[in-house]
């Protein structure tokens, strides 16, 4: 009953949360719900959504011409680390599509721990592509809220399209959880709905609409996460 | 209030329509795109960001980290939930609050500086609450609260401004501020809800 209490309280902050009007206190605590309560994040996009369009209001002013040049420096380390790196070589997963995939695991984990630093690997799955060979790995580390989804030799696409990763819940709704990245490592929000034998599916998207609430597509793949 | 006609309507929804294609290309990282956006977006966003922060040097580190942020999240935007000018305003608008409550607290910036406009001013002229659908409901709603109720919900919303701080700002007791947001965002979800 009183972890019903905290629930509704939340929700009923939602609303104050986005509008502002919460002491640092009774925001930091927000967040701290927030963080790990699907609905509540839910809650909260509701918000901003129902209050965004007031920022129509606001006249448009130039901003210094020197700040794009900023935010391309920015972005750029991100961009080119991501396509020199070994992890990302397709020519190097190519080379390695003759291994066994028991292999292609096996030096996949390995390759984790030496290239990605950032906490340890906790469960893995491994998305196959269109020749049933390891398209992407998604998994989840100690210390990180996130999901990484990293892309090894996704299934090619055409410009149009693109992959969509749900989580299936014990009811069989499916959650959307995002697009697949091309190329890299891409960190998705856990949803709260995720249990120990979570079922994952991804389908193909249109690139225009996607990440979308409900699958348009056919199902083309189906794992679980395993624990290392 | 006269709507505006057809044709900026679908100006603005062609213009959606394009934004709406680049955020999709830049969650595939397509860097073009993304600079694309920023041409079409960055005054607007850096507009919301003055608004807020009222400082030009505060508001530039801020809108870069808008747009790192809009590139970085660009594949979580749901076009069937908010226009793509909404979401991004949204980001630019939580990374300018962000910056003003670290300011606040770190440097205990006096109010004035912070807040030099007037509290009366018109925080949200009506005639550009009619551009969009999500708009023109927007401001049904608004109109249906009190002015003074109407006048705090953009106080607080433009300046991330507390209770306490509104009661002070505005010279209203704490309790009815209180209850003005309070009730003022109960009636808006009700009208709001589809």
């Amino acid at each position: 009953m009183k972890a019903q209490d905290h629930i509704s309280e939340n929700h009923e902050l939602a609303g104050e949360y986005v509008l502002g009007t919460l002491q640092d206190h009774e925001r930091d605590q927000f967040e701290r719900h927030l963080a790990s309560d699907y609905t509540l994040q839910q809650e909260v996009s509701a918000w901003e959504q129902r209050l965004g369009p007031m920022l129509e209001t606001v006249e448009p002013v130039n901003p210094p011409l020197g700040i794009w040049k900023e935010i391309e420096k920015r972005i750029e380390p991100r961009a080119s680390q991501e396509q020199s790196g070994i992890w990302n070589s397709l020519n190097f997963w190519r080379g390695l599509s003759l291994v066994t995939a028991s292999l292609v695991l096996g030096l996949s984990l390995s390759l984790f721990g030496l290239f990605q630093s950032s906490g340890e690997l906790e469960r893995i799955m491994v998305v196959t592509n269109h020749e049933s060979q390891a398209g992407w790995i998604v998994d989840t580390r100690s210390r990180d809220p996130m999901l990484n989804v990293s892309a090894v030799q996704p299934t090619p696409l055409a410009a149009s399209e693109v992959c969509q990763l749900w989580l299936e819940t014990p009811e069989g709704v499916l959650v959307p959880m995002g697009v697949l990245p091309h190329q890299g490592t891409r960190k998705m929000q856990i949803p709260t709905e995720i249990r120990q034998d979570s079922r994952f599916k991804v389908t193909i998207e249109s690139a225009v609409t996607a990440p979308v609430e409900r699958p348009s597509e056919e199902i083309v793949f189906e794992g679980k996460l395993i624990s290392i | 209030m006269a709507s505006p006609d057809s044709v900026s309507e679908s100006t603005i929804e062609q213009r959606n329509q394009k934004l709406r294609e680049l955020l999709s290309a830049c969650a595939l990282h397509d860097r073009q795109a993304f600079s694309q956006l920023y041409e079409m977006t960055s005054a607007k966003l850096y507009g919301v960001i003055l608004r807020i922060l009222n400082r030009s040097e505060w508001a530039e580190d801020c809108l870069q980290e808008a747009y790192v942020k809009v590139w970085n999240k660009a594949e979580s935007y749901r076009p069937h939930l908010a226009s793509p000018m909404t979401w991004m305003a949204t980001i630019a608008r939580n990374q300018a609050l962000d910056l003003l409550r670290r300011r606040h607290r770190e440097v205990r910036v006096p109010e004035t500086d912070v807040f030099p406009e007037e509290v009366d001013q018109d925080l949200l002229p009506q005639d550009k609450l009619q551009m969009t659908d999500e708009g023109r409901k927007l401001n049904q709603c608004l109109e249906q609260l009190r002015s003074q109720q109407r006048q705090v919900i953009a106080l607080a919303y433009f300046k991330g401004l507390t209770h306490e701080e509104l009661a002070a700002q505005t010279d209203t007791p704490l309790g009815t501020i209180k209850t003005w947001i309070r009730r003022g965002l109960e009636q808006l979800k009700r009208c709001l809800e589809p």
